[in-house]
C-alpha cells in the first residue's frame, strides 16, 4: 500500500498483547504522522497462530510484550519514540 | 410415527428434557469472523482470516463433530463483520450456518468484539453493539429467533445486565477464567462453573437480589488447573494450556498427538473427579473457525470427540445457550453454589506432575490448595478471593478486568505467597470452617 505524495507507510506489529496504554499510544502517532505507517496487534494467541517467518517478514518494526521474564523489542525503529 | 402424531408435533418438541444432574456437558462454540481481533465495528487488528473463515471449513469442522456426536448442538458465534461482509464467500458462510441451524438444531449468535469489547469499547458502545448485533442474527434467522445466549470473550457487569434486562437474553460467555498476563486481556479472579454476576463486577458472583445480575456468566475455556495458575508464559510456558485449540494443539511446543492427550486430561477433570464431586461435569471450548485451515484440525477435532464419547459414552454435547438454561433452572442464585475440584498435573508443558490443586468455590469466595503430591507436602492456600467484599470494575477502558483480592493464585505480588491453611488469619480461616467445617482440621486432606 502506498502513501500519495509520500514514502510507503511503515507497518507495526504489536505482538502477544497489548496495553490499552499503548494502542492508545498508536492512536497518537497515526495523528502525528498519518499514513507514515500501518500498526496492528497480535494477542498471544494470535502469535502462536500466526508468527512464522512469512508472517514477520511483513512488518519493519515488532514490539512484544505479555511474555513474562522477557521484553523484547525489535528493529530500531519506533514510531513513539517521543512519549 | 411422525405423521400420526400431525403435521404441527415434532418428534424432538414431545421430549421431556433430561435431569440436569448427573450429566455431563459438553458445550462447543465456534467463532466466525473477519479479523483476528474485531475491536468494534469499524477497527481491527491482527491478521485478516477472510480466506479461512471458508465453508468447506464449516463442512469439515461440523462433519467432525457429527460423526462423533451425531446428536450434538454447537453454538455458531459470528462477529459484526462476518454478519455484515456481502462477499461471496461470507454470504455463503452464513447460509451454511443456517443449514446447520435447521438441520442439527445449531444456535447462531453474535461475538462482540473480538473476546475483549471492554478493552476497546465503554460499557454503553458495548450494548449498542450487542443490540444491534443481535438484531442482525435475528434478521440473518428470521421467524423471530433470538439466541439464548452470547459469546464475548470478557463482558462487563453492566453490559450482563444489559443482555438480561434489555435483550431477554439470560447466558453469556463473559469470563475467561484465570486470564492474566496474556491474550491482551486480565480477568482473574472468577468461578470457573456457571454463576450469576454482581451488578459490582462480572467476576464476583451475586451475593442477594440488590447485587444480582439475571445473566449466566460462563467460561470460555476450560483450563488446566495446574498450568492455570502462572501468570501469561511465566517460564516460557503457556498458562491457557486445557481446550484451548491454539494452546493445546497449534502452538507448535509438543506434538499434536501430546496436545490430544492435554485436552482428554482437561475434559477429564470435569467428566471425572469434577463429576464425583459436583454431581454435574461441564467442559467447554471455542474454536475460530479459521483453525481448520490448519493441516489435520478437523483430524484432531474428531479425535479428541472420539476419546471423549468412548470413555464418557453419555456425554450430552448441547448449545452453551440450552445448557446456561438449564443450569438457570437449578440455580435460581447464587445462594446453592457450591464446586468443588481436584486435579493432579498432566506433566505436559506448564502442567507439572508433581503438583496437585484442589478449588472449592462458592458465592462468598474461592479458594485454592496447591501441594507437592509426590512428596506429600502440606497443603498450601494459593488464592484466597472473598467475594462478600466490594468489588469494583474499571470505571473506563481497561486491560485488567481482574477481581484479586486477599490471595490470588498468580502470585504476582508478594502478598500471594502460598501459605498453610492454619497459618491463614483466624477470620479467613472461620469464613472457610464456615463452609467446609472439616477442611482446616484435615490440613493432610
Amino acid at each position: 500500500m502506498s502513501t500519495p505524495g509520500g514514502s510507503p507507510p511503515r507497518k507495526f506489529l504489536q505482538a502477544a498483547g497489548a496495553s490499552v496504554a499503548r494502542l492508545l499510544r498508536a492512536g497518537a502517532a497515526k495523528k502525528i504522522a498519518p499514513g507514515k505507517f500501518h500498526f496492528t496487534l497480535w494477542t498471544s494467541y494470535g502469535y502462536l497462530q500466526y508468527a512464522d517467518r512469512h508472517s514477520w517478514c511483513g512488518f519493519d518494526v515488532a514490539a512484544m510484550e505479555d511474555v513474562w521474564g522477557a521484553s523484547v523489542w525489535f528493529n530500531s525503529f519506533t514510531p513513539w519514540s517521543g512519549n | 410415527m411422525k405423521q400420526r402424531l400431525g403435521p404441527a408435533v415434532t418428534i424432538g418438541h414431545t421430549r421431556p428434557d433430561p435431569p440436569f444432574w448427573g450429566q455431563r456437558y459438553l458445550t462447543f462454540n465456534a467463532i466466525i469472523r473477519v479479523n483476528s481481533v474485531e475491536a468494534s465495528r469499524t477497527r481491527w487488528f491482527g491478521s485478516n482470516e477472510e480466506s479461512r473463515n471458508t465453508p468447506a471449513n464449516m463442512q469439515r469442522m461440523r462433519r467432525a463433530i457429527t460423526r462423533e456426536f451425531p446428536q450434538g448442538r454447537i453454538t455458531w458465534a459470528i462477529s459484526w463483520l462476518a454478519l455484515h461482509e456481502q462477499s461471496r464467500n461470507y454470504r455463503a458462510v452464513r447460509k451454511q450456518a443456517l443449514e446447520y441451524h435447521h438441520r442439527y438444531g445449531d444456535e447462531i449468535t453474535f461475538t462482540v468484539g473480538g473476546f475483549f469489547p471492554n478493552v476497546y469499547n465503554y460499557r454503553k458502545q458495548v450494548s449498542r453493539d450487542l443490540h444491534a448485533g443481535l438484531a442482525a442474527v435475528s434478521r440473518l434467522v428470521g421467524g423471530g429467533y433470538r439466541p439464548k445466549s452470547v459469546v464475548a470473550g470478557y463482558l462487563a457487569a453492566e453490559n450482563h445486565r444489559f443482555l438480561a434486562e434489555e435483550q431477554d437474553i439470560h447466558v453469556c460467555q463473559g469470563n475467561i477464567w484465570s486470564q492474566y498476563g496474556i491474550d491482551a486481556l486480565d480477568d482473574d479472579g472468577s468461578i470457573c462453573y456457571p454463576y450469576y454476576p454482581s451488578r459490582e463486577h462480572t467476576l464476583k458472583p451475586a451475593q442477594g437480589p440488590a447485587d444480582f445480575i439475571d445473566c449466566v456468566s460462563l467460561d470460555g475455556w476450560t483450563c488446566d488447573f495446574v498450568a492455570a495458575r502462572q501468570p501469561g508464559f511465566k517460564d516460557g510456558f503457556n498458562s491457557r494450556l486445557g481446550l484451548g485449540p491454539i494452546e493445546t494443539l497449534f502452538q507448535h511446543n509438543f506434538s499434536r498427538k501430546v496436545g490430544l492427550r492435554q485436552l482428554l486430561a482437561t475434559t477429564g477433570i470435569h467428566f471425572d473427579r469434577g463429576f464425583a464431586l459436583n454431581r454435574f461435569g461441564w467442559a467447554t471450548t471455542i474454536w475460530e473457525l479459521c483453525l481448520m485451515d490448519n493441516e489435520g484440525a478437523d483430524q484432531s477435532l474428531a479425535a479428541w470427540l472420539h476419546a471423549v464419547r468412548r470413555r464418557w459414552p453419555n456425554t450430552r454435547m448441547i448449545t452453551q445457550g440450552e445448557f446456561g438454561m438449564a443450569w438457570r433452572k437449578e440455580f435460581p442464585n447464587n445462594a446453592q453454589l457450591n464446586y468443588r475440584f481436584a486435579h493432579k498435573g498432566t506433566g505436559i508443558f506448564g502442567s507439572d506432575a508433581s503438583v496437585e490443586v484442589r478449588w472449592y468455590m462458592n458465592r462468598k469466595f474461592r479458594l485454592a490448595l496447591l501441594r507437592d503430591w509426590r512428596h506429600q507436602s502440606p497443603w498450601k492456600v494459593i488464592d484466597l478471593t472473598r467475594y462478600d467484599l466490594p468489588a469494583h470494575e474499571p470505571p473506563g477502558l481497561a486491560r485488567n478486568w481482574s477481581l484479586i483480592n486477599l490471595r490470588n493464585q498468580k502470585q504476582t505480588r508478594p502478598q500471594d505467597l502460598p501459605v498453610r491453611l492454619e497459618h491463614l488469619p483466624a477470620a479467613q480461616q472461620t469464613l472457610i470452617a464456615n463452609y467446609y467445617p472439616t477442611l482446616i482440621s484435615e490440613s493432610g486432606l
